[in-house]
């Protein structure tokens, strides 16, 4: 179990496995399309193609800026807390904006030219229409990329997708992470096992406490994870 | 029918048929199972629409129109059906207008215009101004307003986007002079003293229509009787909004499943004594009129080419659903 952070994905609990799995991520293959695609299509003018990364959860973002950091290219960017989005866009001028879908304020991004006249450069969402599967995946990726004047698609789609994988696999981890704290919580497995013990055992409330904390302290596992085994042993004698 | 009807909504007081009718179960009664979205933003519910995650939603009309448009990037295959609200939306300043501004502010919208461009024309740079969307009936309203009153909305302010549902704080932390939001925002910032309340939309134009409900044209047309018992659950939600009597109750239900402020909340329902009250019922039969407002709003503003066959888009728009109740 440990050091894999998909084993058993019921019922283990590691504070540390978004981080770990994400930065694993970054240091795989996510690199490898990103830096193919951008050195084939690479700027005209030779300057790096600016991104402006508006991400609240501040782990994922540490590990795209990583990522996206290692080609030489590519110049990253994260929106400052509490700053307006149009602001920050002022403030970098990015040639793209990833935004976390999220983020409420990723409205402010629509319309930048028809909102000021003085803005000189339209500020469009990627879309891919002759690639609608893409489109589906990065919805539901829950990331999305704004091209701010003239940025070509082909530039903007290897940067997307690495996004869009990366963020991918955090929403993975983390539906992994909440149906295994809602299976825990909604069963409410401790005083079930409780129940269990002091009916099959003869045990007091504070005895029945007492026995799970002593097994979980022996394991090395958490008083929850006990209960749980508690729980299904009980269920599997009494079907 | 298989799978829910996804449909989306934002956090926002005339979402109310939408979360009523599912309290009450009329999408039931109407033979709908339907799953509620609630989406963090206006871009996420267009998006949504335009890419098959959601089959119908609470929309903006403006945003509506401009998706198939192509205003924001791509044209969408979007219908609009019925309206779902009118009126409800407040223009707010905060304390620096606020204290320039007359002690009693006229009620009527052309006095109170010139009495704020007063204050808009002495200012070093143009002050900032938020509304919920670019292609929201806020900032149509407003430049409409605006520019009524002798004020150039393109100069003498400047437009910034902020979520509805983060104005009050943004006006509190000084990073906009002002802002025209739907309800209960307008209520809220003046029961917390960070704002003050200069208009009601519905002084700009009278019965104006607010939020309406839009479908991915792609579902509508799969699920064409689904689409009609939409509106039939939505319509028949609507009369019960109308009822003073249920407001409170109404409220209470709004702010558990929107996190919305109750009392605010309750201020803009029928009944109520915020600025101005929400009405539900009489904006759900759709009047094609309003589409070539926004349009001819829009072609005004240079958003839209002259060229742009606005009578078409209106008209490939807004197709009203026909029930019994409203002949």
């Amino acid at each position: 179990m440990p050091g894999c952070p998909h084993a058993g994905s019921g019922a283990v609990f590691r504070a540390d496995m978004p981080r770990d799995s994400l930065d694993k991520l970054a240091a795989s293959r996510l690199a490898r399309p990103l830096l193919r695609n951008r050195r084939t299509t690479g700027r005209a003018t030779g300057e790096p193609l600016k991104i402006l990364l508006a991400d609240d959860d501040a782990e994922r973002a540490r590990v795209l800026m990583r990522l996206l950091a290692r080609d030489p290219s590519v110049q990253v960017a994260a929106i400052e807390p509490g700053m307006l989005l149009a602001d920050a866009v002022a403030a970098h001028r990015p040639d793209v904006v990833l935004v976390d879908m999220t983020r409420p304020d990723r409205d402010a991004l629509e319309g930048l030219r028809q909102l000021s006249a003085t803005r000189p450069h339209p500020v469009v969402l990627f879309v891919d229409e002759d690639d609608p599967s893409f489109m589906q995946e990065v919805i539901d990726a829950g990331v999305c990329s704004y091209n701010v004047g003239s940025v070509t698609p082909a530039e903007v789609k290897p940067v997307l997708r690495a996004a869009v994988a990366l963020f991918r696999r955090h929403l993975q981890t983390h539906q992994a992470l909440t149906a295994a704290e809602s299976r825990l919580r909604e069963r409410d497995v401790v005083d079930r096992a409780k129940a269990i013990l002091i009916r099959t055992r003869k045990l007091s409330e504070p005895e029945a406490y007492r026995w799970l904390r002593r097994q979980a302290m022996a394991s090395a596992r958490r008083i929850p994870e006990i209960a749980l085994a508690v729980v299904q042993a009980h269920e599997k004698e009494t079907p | 029918m298989t799978s829910p009807v996804r449909l989306g909504l934002l956090r926002l007081t005339d979402s109310a048929p939408a979360v009523l009718a599912d309290a009450e179960g009329l999408y039931a009664a109407a033979g709908l199972d339907v799953a509620l979205q609630i989406e963090p933003s206006w871009a996420n519910v267009a998006d949504k629409l335009a890419w098959g995650k959601l089959d119908a939603a609470i929309m903006l009309p403006p945003l509506a129109l401009a998706a198939v448009a192509g205003l924001r990037g791509m044209r969408t295959r979007l219908r609009v059906t019925m309206g779902i609200s009118q009126g409800g939306n407040a223009v707010v300043v905060g304390r620096a207008a606020a204290a320039a501004l007359p002690e009693v502010m006229p009620p009527d919208a052309a006095a109170a215009g010139r009495a704020l461009g007063a204050w808009l024309r002495n200012q070093a740079a143009p002050p900032r101004f938020a509304v919920v969307h670019v292609f929201s009936t806020h900032n149509l309203l407003l430049r409409h307003w605006l520019a009524a009153c002798g004020v150039d909305p393109d100069r003498d302010i400047e437009t910034v986007v902020v979520p509805p549902e983060r104005v009050v704080e943004t006006l509190a932390a000084g990073q906009i002079a002002g802002f025209c939001a739907g309800a209960p925002w307008g209520d809220y910032a003046a029961e917390t003293g960070t704002g003050r309340v200069v208009l009601g939309s519905s002084a700009i134009r009278r019965r104006h229509p607010e939020k309406c409900l839009a479908l991915a044209a792609g579902w509508a047309e799969r699920q064409p009787e689904a689409a009609k018992a939409l509106a039939v659950a939505l319509y028949r939600a609507q009369c019960l909004c109308d009822l003073p009597d249920r407001a409170a109750m109404l409220a209470a239900l709004l702010a558990n499943r929107l996190g919305l402020p109750e009392t605010a909340t309750r201020g803009a329902l029928p009944g109520g004594t915020g600025l101005e009250q929400i009405g539900f019922a009489a904006a759900a039969r759709l009047d094609p009129g309003d589409a070539l407002w926004c349009l001819r709003e829009m072609r005004r503003w240079g958003w839209l080419d002259a060229d742009q066959d606005i009578a078409a888009l209106a008209a490939e728009t807004y197709q009203p659903v026909a029930l019994e109740a409203w002949s």
